[in-house]
């Protein structure tokens, strides 16, 4: 089953393209971050679904934050895109105006 | 005293229960950002509430949108949560609908027997202490509910107590045979047969149900047309059944290798548990013998949960023994 879906086109979601486009406009961010950045279309109920998805997908990566010194907290994971999540939200973008084109054609 | 930020106990109590992959893939980075929220707002009381109020709701909504499908306790609870308000319900209704004691102790036992086996086919729990602890906890949601409150207000504290070790005991006793039945460590009982097993009691029991709206519907309690028709019987029976079921199963399994013969065999061998059910019921040999000529339809509506479950159990077991015949060819 995972085979099969791993040989698949990766999509992209709607949520999904909302964070790449975050991601690539304003750089590497927090999952808060995200979610504060995209005005409601993402929530803090499913920010860090749709980036683990995304990460499986190979379109992010993310890592822990460095401790910063005094620091009590958990560390928070900040996320950034890949070439393939770039390369995957330029191909859509693409996709979808041409579909918009045939339409209009 | 050392102050902990917000979230610490919920994380740990939440690490040790959930699985590891959810756990740090969407729990441990809300508790992150809760933390950093309530630091970020500083000593301020009121944006430190709102801070804290927000990021434990965002820890719920989390938990409520994807803890049941990857957590296995949260999961085993809903299951029991389940388990003991569905029977809670069957047995409201069946004591409002009869007084027949079948009925009102199938409506008590079946979901009791049924919850391991929901619980093992879930994925939630496996080993024989979580069944037995779910199975218990099914059982006793269902008497809080089921029968009013587990303590009388107006009794004696003694009667009570007595009352409650009663109800422990019965609930403990058939908990244990549901947890026997879905524990059993042995190929017989691997996934598909467990399903098969799960599935021939889901349609007893849905006989039963249509049988209780039925009445529902068309008036009061006939005795004979509810001839072994519970749940409960339906189990009880089936068991009673099995040696001979078993006898007539191996001396078929001789003779024939094909697994369909053996499935038609495992069929018809139960429809004997019907005319057993009838004599329970109180008629005379006589009394069955007419019920077997001049109720034919009642015979095969009673039979037919018998007849499901005897072709599942050939069906199954026809395997196993082709198996064994291939190992060990009858000579001949």
């Amino acid at each position: 089953m995972n085979e099969r879906n791993e040989s698949r086109i990766p999509t992209l979601s709607q949520k999904e393209q909302v964070v790449l486009d975050l991601l690539i406009s304003g750089g590497e961010q927090f999952g808060l971050e995200l979610v504060e950045n995209s005005r409601g279309a993402v929530g803090r109920g499913t920010v860090y679904v749709t980036l683990g998805r995304m990460e499986r997908k190979g379109f992010i990566t993310s890592e822990q934050e460095p401790p910063a010194p005094g620091a009590i907290g958990l560390p928070r994971r900040i996320y950034r895109t890949t070439p393939l999540g770039e390369r995957a939200l330029r191909a859509w973008a693409t996709f979808t105006r041409e579909l918009a084109w045939g339409g209009q054609a | 005293m050392t102050s902990q930020p917000p979230g610490t106990r919920l994380h740990r109590w939440l690490a040790t229960r959930m699985d590891r992959a959810t756990f740090a893939a969407l729990i441990e980075p809300t508790i992150a950002d809760l933390q950093h929220e309530v630091e970020a707002a500083g000593d301020r009381p009121w944006p430190r509430r709102l801070a804290i109020a927000r990021g434990y709701a965002a820890v719920l909504r989390v938990l409520a949108g994807h803890g049941f499908a990857w957590g296995g306790v949260l999961r085993r609870w809903g299951v029991v949560a389940a388990m003991g308000l569905a029977g809670a319900l069957l047995m409201t209704w069946s004591q409002a609908l009869h007084s027949e004691a079948r009925i009102t102790r199938s409506a008590f036992v079946f979901p009791m027997l049924l919850t391991p086996l929901v619980l093992r086919l879930s994925g939630a729990a496996a080993a024989f202490r979580p069944l037995m602890r779910a199975a218990i906890a099914a059982g006793m949601l269902m008497c809080l509910f089921g029968q009013g409150t587990v303590f009388i207000p107006g009794a004696t504290v003694v009667l009570n107590i007595v009352r409650f070790v009663v109800l422990f005991l019965i609930v403990a006793f058939f908990a244990s045979v549901g947890v026997s039945a879905a524990a059993v460590p042995h190929t017989f009982f691997q996934a598909r047969r467990r399903q098969s097993i799960v599935a021939a009691l889901a349609a007893a029991s849905a006989a039963a149900c249509v049988v209780l709206l039925r009445q529902a519907i068309v008036g009061p309690y006939e005795p004979r047309t509810l001839v072994a028709m519970t749940p409960f019987f339906v189990t009880f029976l089936a068991v009673v059944q099995l040696p001979a079921f078993f006898v007539t199963f191996i001396v078929s399994a001789v003779m024939s290798r094909a697994t369909v013969a053996l499935t038609l065999v495992g069929a018809l061998c139960f429809p004997i548990s019907t005319l057993v059910a009838a004599r329970f019921d109180g008629g005379g040999i006589s009394e069955v013998v007419g019920y077997l000529r001049f109720q034919p339809v009642l015979l095969l509506w009673h039979g037919l949960p018998f007849l499901i479950g005897g072709a599942v159990f050939g069906w199954m077991l026809a395997r196993p023994i082709r198996a064994v015949q291939v190992a060990q060819p009858v000579v001949g």
